[in-house]
């Protein structure tokens, strides 16, 4: 996999080669036609607090956008998982399973949580930001929004 | 707990002393969420540290990890005008918390001022762990008209040196407990169970304290081993434990009122609450099942 071109917003890494999930706070990664890695954004992350605990519904196990596909216990945070898209789980990473701090650490690389097939190639990736500037544009706003509400540190 | 009670199932001594009804309380400390249920308002109860990220005690059980999860109240900024801010974002009460002295207590003198303010100009209801206090601050924290005071009872001198580092005794918590009950307040002790390292030590005595005054509600606190601490690889003490505590909490009748506990609270190691059956009733941020960072 080629390496992750990131850029820097208010100290957060933000990576702009994939999609963005502006609600949930996931990365979409197209990595065949119809094939994605999901992974946690760095204000998922930091809004969670320290991540204790991931676990992923079983290979096979349907996606659906805006359901649950594992759960999340952290610091903050105590709460499901929620698919950006709808598909098939096709593999979990169970190197982030075991050490949820992998996620912490590298959330664009090895720390990513799982692979799944789109059940709609070009339908499902359609609410997802895209483009740079939007993805710049929403990450700045919703750190500003979260320092304003006190989530995170000013 | 009577001889009768004695021979009887934990279940049996709930339904006993209390209403065939179970509340369960979501700590304000996190965000909860499952997929039976979702909070409608995260931030109706929120914690607020008074010392932002500090604590002179760093016990071994926090090292002020617990602290991550708060607001604070931050530089150039009061108490009021965060509540305020909070007051306007949704929130209808707030959890005052904080760091601990080096004996103890957590530095709330200086904030005192603004729970009143709090409570009569934005409605908003203020608890506040307090740690151990002094005298001022008892007298201080009545006159606020604080909503009730939140502290951890420990029941062994070796869990005051060795997990809190604090040069104290038994008695010193007690002479807080007395001091605050003194003073008219609402306490809501809190007993770790668990706390010294993953064992039962001191915890029936805690309840033996505080049956010595007027407390209708006894927050009960599993160890939560967290990472990052020493305490981190401890197991939480047995079920098995913990159900015959809960039993012995739920027996003990208070001899200051001569009224059993009311309720009894619980925040467990669990990070999902379970599905509620129809008798059970579930609240979010309440305050009750929160934590207690500096106290502890």
């Amino acid at each position: 996999m080629e390496r992750t071109e990131l850029v820097i917003v208010s100290g957060f890494a933000l990576a702009l080669d994939r999609r963005y999930h502006a609600e949930t706070h996931m990365w979409v990664l197209l990595t065949e036609p119809d094939r994605v890695r999901i992974g946690m954004d760095p204000l998922g992350i930091e809004t969670s607090g320290t991540l204790a605990q991931l676990s992923f519904d079983p290979v096979g196990s349907e996606l659906t956008a805006g359901r649950p596909f594992g759960q999340l216990e952290a610091a903050k945070f105590v709460g499901p998982l929620v698919s950006p898209v709808s598909g098939t789980v096709l593999a979990v990473n169970d190197a982030a399973a075991v050490d949820a701090g992998l996620t912490e650490r590298d959330p664009y690389g090895s720390g990513w949580l799982i692979e799944a097939s789109l059940s709609d190639a070009t339908g499902e990736l359609q609410g997802l930001l895209e483009n740079a500037a939007e993805i710049t544009t929403w990450f700045t706003a919703k750190l500003a929004d979260y320092r304003r509400m006190g989530v995170i540190a000013q | 707990m009577t001889t009768a009670e004695a021979s009887l199932s934990p279940p049996e001594v709930r339904r006993a002393n209390f209403p065939d009804v179970m509340d369960f309380y979501a700590p304000g400390l996190k965000r909860w969420q499952t997929s039976e249920w979702v909070p409608s308002n995260p931030r109706r109860f929120l914690p607020v540290s008074v010392t932002g990220s500090a604590c002179a005690l760093s016990c071994d059980h926090c090292q002020t990890k617990m602290l991550d999860s708060m607001m604070s109240v931050g530089a150039g900024q009061d108490l009021f005008s965060l509540a305020a801010r909070l007051r306007e974002q949704g929130s209808e009460g707030l959890l005052v918390s904080g760091g601990s002295t080096r004996t103890g207590g957590v530095p709330l003198l200086a904030h005192l001022a603004h729970i009143g303010r709090i409570r009569s100009e934005l409605g908003m209801k203020v608890v506040v762990h307090c740690g151990l206090v002094s005298p001022e601050l008892a007298a201080g924290l009545a006159a606020s008209g604080a909503d009730g005071v939140m502290l951890d009872i420990i029941g062994a001198d070796e869990t005051l040196r060795d997990v809190y580092h604090l040069n104290l005794t038994v008695e010193d918590v007690d002479r807080s407990l007395r001091l605050l009950s003194d003073r008219g307040l609402r306490i809501i002790p809190h007993i770790v169970l668990g706390l010294h390292y993953g064992r039962f030590l001191g915890e029936h005595r805690a309840l033996e304290m505080i049956t010595g005054y007027s407390v209708s509600t006894l927050v009960l606190v599993v160890l939560v081993p967290l990472a990052g601490t020493p305490m981190a690889h401890v197991p939480p003490p047995r079920a098995d434990q913990v159900a015959d505590f809960f039993a012995a909490a739920r027996s003990a009748r208070s001899s200051a009122s001569s009224t059993r506990l009311r309720s009894t609270s619980v925040l467990t190691a669990s990070p999902t609450p379970r599905t509620a059956p129809s008798s059970t009733r579930g609240r979010e941020g309440s305050g009750q099942g929160c934590s207690s960072t500096a106290a502890r």
